[in-house]
């Protein structure tokens, strides 16, 4: 079953196109990675996902609702693609409250979920007496990811999830994106410059290139070499 | 070296935001700015005359000098509110073989460009042409209006070292401001002599140009103040220009929860105006705008007729409503991602938009009650306009706030701050403050007022009652319109 379909979509700035996805399926459960250089098209695409940008042409389908249409995958949707996501005059926890009661969170639930993300927090984010915007990027980082998969979701779109992260930091969050999939089911859209991890997160990795999809291969061992070949140029 | 310095400024004042907003709104700056100046150039050529008429009996030259030492106070307060601290993002530079010293002298200089340095000149210089030679000679003139110009640059790198000392503290402005007003006090009942001994020391300069020198002195010693702490300090962390941290405050919102999604996001709302400076000092500004009532309500004139008192009742409950709801939706630009995927329903978040502004107005009336000493009158006309606000001008400003909203630095101060305002907020005034007396003067005319108050006060109740419809309106206009804001908001 796919719980994200796009049709026919379409994006483009001042004649210049920068999104052009015929179509692209996404089935529930699969984590899905998207590579491709600057200025692919890849925050784009994610965005107009996340009914963000209105396409030119084309829409998103999420569970079979067009997303423009419709508020529903909302509930069941976590995101962070930039600091854009943070209000960032609020401490952390405040922030994680906030995410919290807009989802109807039970007070428990959210002790239990941040309790268990302690290990990447590694003690910066919570009970700081800091407004977010004092923290560093890559603690506002983790910040934007734990309030994004705090919710439960279905679905998951990150855009750079590794990116300002260090390596312990890195790791970390790939095994618990990986628990996610493999406990929950959860399917995941990861936008990565990072081969090596989005390989290892991701079942499927899709090449953008100026906004067409070039590349839709299942991940085996060879991917990453195949990846390394066409990005050395 | 300088010269790239230099350049970079240049560029980096003319890309910044404020220049690029829409021209409509520079035009307007541009009349006020201008109306300004020509006010200062009438009263510096005509201050002579107003002071003979106001102290017949003494010499105009002596009686200006004596309100030189108060007006050095003045300044140095105004500059405390009003002059940005010059700062080079020293930042970029430092990691540069460039000296530190002459990045600092750099900074320092720049000071001197500020129009607070200029603007008293429309006063003075008139003045120095005009009255000054008849009492002291061409060349004591002179003299004299250097030593002013003086005065100025000691107050500019005072007002500059101070600030950066305090961080905007209001505090020591307040008492700064205390001591300043208790002085003139002690001066006017004659236990001290501050006016004489101002007048006193520019006669003295105006006869003696060695005098200059000792002006001079100060001035250096004020630069050399400045530039010693800054050098002293030019390390990254010690230095936080620009952006500096705030202590984190408990903001006890818990009596909201109860109001479930609307109540967070009215405590969010909370939160961001009393943690960011801009929104902040909005708040601050409509908390004195209470006492606007006060110039008005002690005249009998005004408390007679019913106009003035219906502007001020529209002021007075809805000058938060109209400066921070004028800016709607860019106080939110730098998360307006997160609102759009979050899990809140756009007419959720307009409904908590009105829930601040209904809130907002309620609490001025209820603030503005004491007001029932000069009169019952005062009070029932302060309620018809607090009602009108909520009813009617509550959706009008949510209307137009989705017009076209531009992003905004929640962290600049609101003083001369037009980051975020278009033409739209200018218009949006009128109707805001004009629209209910409009509507009231029909009744006024046929000498029955009360009517008329009734009206505003009906409009306000029925515009409440409406308020469903009326939002079912607005988000089908948000829904319109999200995707050109949020990109609108992305551009940086």
């Amino acid at each position: 079953m796919n719980i994200i379909e796009i049709n026919d979509l379409k994006k483009s700035y001042k004649e210049i196109e920068v999104v052009n996805v015929p179509e692209l399926n996404i089935s529930k459960g699969e984590s899905f990675g998207l590579v491709g250089n600057n200025g692919a098209g890849k925050t784009t695409l994610f965005r107009m996902i996340l009914d963000l940008i209105r396409p030119n042409n084309g829409m998103v389908k999420s569970n079979d609702v067009v997303v423009s249409e419709n508020e529903e995958w909302k509930k069941y949707t976590g995101s962070y693609l930039d600091e854009g996501f943070l209000i960032d005059f609020l401490t952390p926890d405040e922030y994680f409250n906030f995410i919290a009661n807009i989802h109807g969170l039970s007070k428990g639930d959210v002790e239990s979920f941040l309790n268990s993300f302690e290990e990447v927090f590694n003690g910066e984010i919570r009970g700081v007496k800091k407004y977010i915007r004092d923290l560093s990027k890559g603690n506002q980082k983790k910040v934007g990811i734990a309030a994004a998969l705090m919710i439960d979701p279905e679905i998951i779109v990150l855009d750079e999830p590794f990116a300002n992260l260090d390596p312990t930091t890195q790791i970390r969050l790939k095994k618990r994106l990986l628990e996610l999939k493999h406990e929950k089911q959860v399917t995941m859209l990861i936008s990565s410059h990072d081969l090596n991890h989005v390989t290892e997160v991701c079942e499927r990795i899709v090449v953008l290139e100026k906004g067409n999809i070039i590349h839709d291969i299942k991940t085996s061992e060879n991917t990453l070499k195949e990846l390394e070949e066409y990005f050395t140029v | 070296m300088i010269k790239w310095l230099i350049d970079h400024q240049w560029k980096e004042t003319f890309r910044a935001t404020r220049f690029n907003s829409s021209t409509g709104v520079n035009i307007v700056l541009g009349i006020f700015i201008f109306i300004m100046m020509a006010y200062l150039l009438l009263l510096g050529f005509f201050i002579d005359e107003i002071l003979k008429n106001v102290f017949p009996d003494q010499d105009p030259f002596t009686v200006f000098n004596s309100f030189l030492f108060y007006y050095l106070g003045m300044d140095i307060l105004m500059r405390f509110f009003l002059q940005d601290v010059p700062v080079l993002s020293i930042t970029p530079y430092l990691h540069l073989p460039i000296k530190k010293g002459k990045m600092i002298h750099f900074m320092l200089s720049k000071s001197l460009v500020s129009f607070f340095n200029y603007l008293p000149l429309l006063i003075f210089i008139p003045f120095a042409i005009k009255v000054a030679p008849g009492t002291v000679g061409s060349n004591g003139a002179l003299y004299w209006f250097l030593g002013v110009c003086g005065m100025i640059l000691f107050s500019n790198f005072l007002a500059i070292h101070i600030k950066r000392q305090l961080a905007g503290n209001a505090k020591v402005v307040l008492i700064f401001a205390l001591l300043l007003l208790s002085l003139a006090a002690a001066d006017y009942f004659q236990l001290l002599n501050i006016s004489q001994f101002a007048s006193a020391t520019f006669s003295a300069i105006a006869g003696n140009p060695l005098l200059l020198l000792v002006i001079l002195g100060m001035i250096g010693l004020a630069y050399y103040i400045n530039y010693n702490f800054l050098k002293r300090n030019a390390y990254l962390e010690e230095i936080q220009i620009g952006r500096k941290k705030n202590e984190y405050k408990e903001l006890n919102t818990s009596f909201l929860d109860r109001y479930g999604k609307i109540g967070h996001f009215i405590a969010l709302e909370m939160k961001l105006i009393l943690r960011n400076k801009r929104p902040k000092s909005i708040f601050y500004l409509s908390v004195a705008f209470l006492l606007y009532g006060l110039i008005f309500y002690t005249n009998d004139i005004y408390l007679e007729g019913f106009g003035f008192l219906i502007f001020v009742g529209i002021f007075i409950t809805g000058i938060f409503l109209s400066n921070y709801g004028q800016l709607l939706l860019s106080w939110h630009s730098s998360f307006f991602d997160k609102i759009l995927s979050s899990n809140i329903s756009a007419r959720d978040y307009l409904e908590s938009k009105m829930w601040l502004f209904v809130a907002s107005s309620a609490i001025a009336f209820v603030l503005s009650i004491p007001y029932i000493y000069f009169g019952w009158k005062v009070v029932i006309i302060n309620l018809a306009c607090c009602l009108f606000n909520i009813g009617v001008n509550s959706f009008t400003i949510l209307y137009f706030g989705l017009k076209n909203p531009k992003k905004v630095d929640l962290s600049k101060g609101a003083a001369f701050n037009y980051e975020g305002i278009s033409a739209t907020q200018f218009i949006l005034v009128l109707p805001f403050l004009l629209g209910p007396i409009l509507l009231a003067v029909p009744f006024m005319l046929f000498d029955i007022p009360w009517v008329g108050v009734g009206l505003l006060a009906t409009m306000g109740i029925v515009g409440f009652i409406l308020k469903d419809y009326w939002l079912q309106l607005l988000e089908k206009r948000y829904n319109n319109r999200k995707y050109i804001i949020a990109s609108g908001f992305r551009q940086v």
